[in-house]
């Protein structure tokens, strides 16, 4: 068991992590959470069967803890209406720090559903039962993000969607 | 949402999370540090602290040399800096302060002594002192030699930083860090240089090892909270504008 665990880890684990930072923003944050989240996990791995995908398991027990994080420290936290600046190149620490930061702009709930549904790649309607909504708030969360991002990071990073197709 | 936006997002979403480790590892410690576990079983006994070990972690580990480079620099400390080259090799001592902005660099052997109060630095060449600007932007490794507190500056630009692994000298443990700076060179647009730093346990830098080519710098920094007097000399010429380092 440990030794499958161990390397599942190893396998997954970077992966897991990068959907962490996005969540938090930070990388030290994000280690934070995730092993927090593997503990959990390897408390319940013995009780995993062969169906369960340890994937999916780990991605919910991310989103949940991360959920429950935020709403402790939300309080803590000071809203800032200043903006990162936008970064000029493409494929740099620079964009990847303002791309963090712009996503930290976002509320929980809009960030949340753009890491799942564009770097997880998951359907909206999975996305909807990981955040335990419709597949509607799901879409007017994505296009709210989707819109927020644009405003920091700009149009050249983020392209113009139309209006007619924000309803689809 | 149109293709290309949701393209632009995933190729977003990628970039921001490309900057960190390359591999995690689930370890157990009772003092946070790094040791693989030996038994993942004791988890669920005895309530160990786990701890994610993020393997070739450039971003935290840049995070602790960029703060252990900025403690360093701001408290007053002893260094002795060597400089080894087919030409030439030299030793200095030194002292620094960073609250008063002082400092005091003496080439063994040769009578060169260099002071830094305030914004400006005097050299005496063993007959007389001058005086010019501070300027910090020469290559790190000649100002761990020259400057060895804007060379702590400049550590916190560093990239590609790699924990190595444990580090010891005189009275200190710590972990010794990988790392690499660029800089505008003279002969080229920006040169690479590579170099390891020892931080101790308390988060001070200690040792840093530099190599650029055939010349092999190194920098030893120790005697941390120092007190020592370092004033301007009366008799110092400026040095004219076209001169100067």
């Amino acid at each position: 068991m440990a030794h499958d665990f161990s390397a599942f880890v190893r396998h997954r684990g970077a992966h897991h992590l990068r959907t962490a930072v996005l969540l938090t923003g930070d990388w030290h944050a994000a280690e934070d959470l995730l092993q927090s989240c593997l503990v959990k996990l390897y408390r319940s791995w013995p009780r995993l069967d062969t169906a369960t995908d340890p994937d999916a398991y780990l991605r919910r027990i991310l989103v949940n803890t991360h959920r429950s994080w935020w709403r402790v420290s939300w309080r803590r936290e000071t809203p800032s209406d200043s903006m990162p600046e936008p970064a000029a190149g493409q494929d740099d620490p620079v964009l990847a720090l303002a791309v963090r930061q712009a996503l930290k702009v976002l509320p929980p709930r809009q960030r949340l559903a753009l890491v799942l549904r564009y770097f997880e790649d998951l359907p909206q309607a999975q996305v909807a039962e990981l955040m335990g909504c419709s597949v509607g708030s799901v879409k007017t969360h994505t296009h709210r993000g989707v819109r927020r991002l644009r405003e920091v990071l700009g149009e050249e990073l983020v392209p113009e969607i139309t209006e007619m197709e924000a309803k689809r | 949402m149109n293709r290309a936006t949701e393209d632009a997002l995933r190729s977003l979403l990628r970039t921001a999370s490309a900057d960190g480790p390359e591999h995690v590892e689930f370890a157990v410690s009772a003092r946070r540090r790094r040791v693989l576990v030996p038994s993942l079983a004791a988890l669920l006994t005895a309530g160990v602290v786990a701890v994610v070990t993020m393997m070739g972690a450039t971003s935290s580990a840049q995070a602790v040399v960029a703060e252990a480079a900025q403690r360093t620099a701001s408290e007053s400390f002893r260094v002795t800096g060597t400089s080894d080259s087919p030409e030439k090799s030299m030793k200095s001592t030194g002292y620094f302060d960073p609250t008063a902005r002082t400092g005091r660099t003496v080439v063994e052997g040769t009578g060169r002594e260099t002071r830094f109060v305030g914004d400006h630095v005097y050299q005496y060449d063993g007959v007389t002192w001058t005086v010019e600007p501070r300027v910090d932007d020469q290559p790190i490794h000649k100002l761990a030699y020259t400057d060895p507190q804007a060379a702590l500056e400049q550590l916190r630009e560093a990239s590609n930083v790699q924990e190595q692994g444990p580090a010891h000298g005189e009275g200190w443990t710590g972990t010794r860090y990988s790392f690499e700076v660029a800089y505008p060179d003279s002969k080229g647009p920006v040169t690479e240089m590579t170099g390891t730093v020892d931080i101790d346990e308390q988060g001070r830098i200690r040792h840093m090892d530099m190599q650029v080519g055939d010349s092999h710098n190194v920098a030893d920094y120790f005697d941390f909270r120092a007190s020592e007097e370092v004033v301007a000399p009366a008799d110092a010429q400026p040095v004219p504008e076209g001169k100067r380092h």
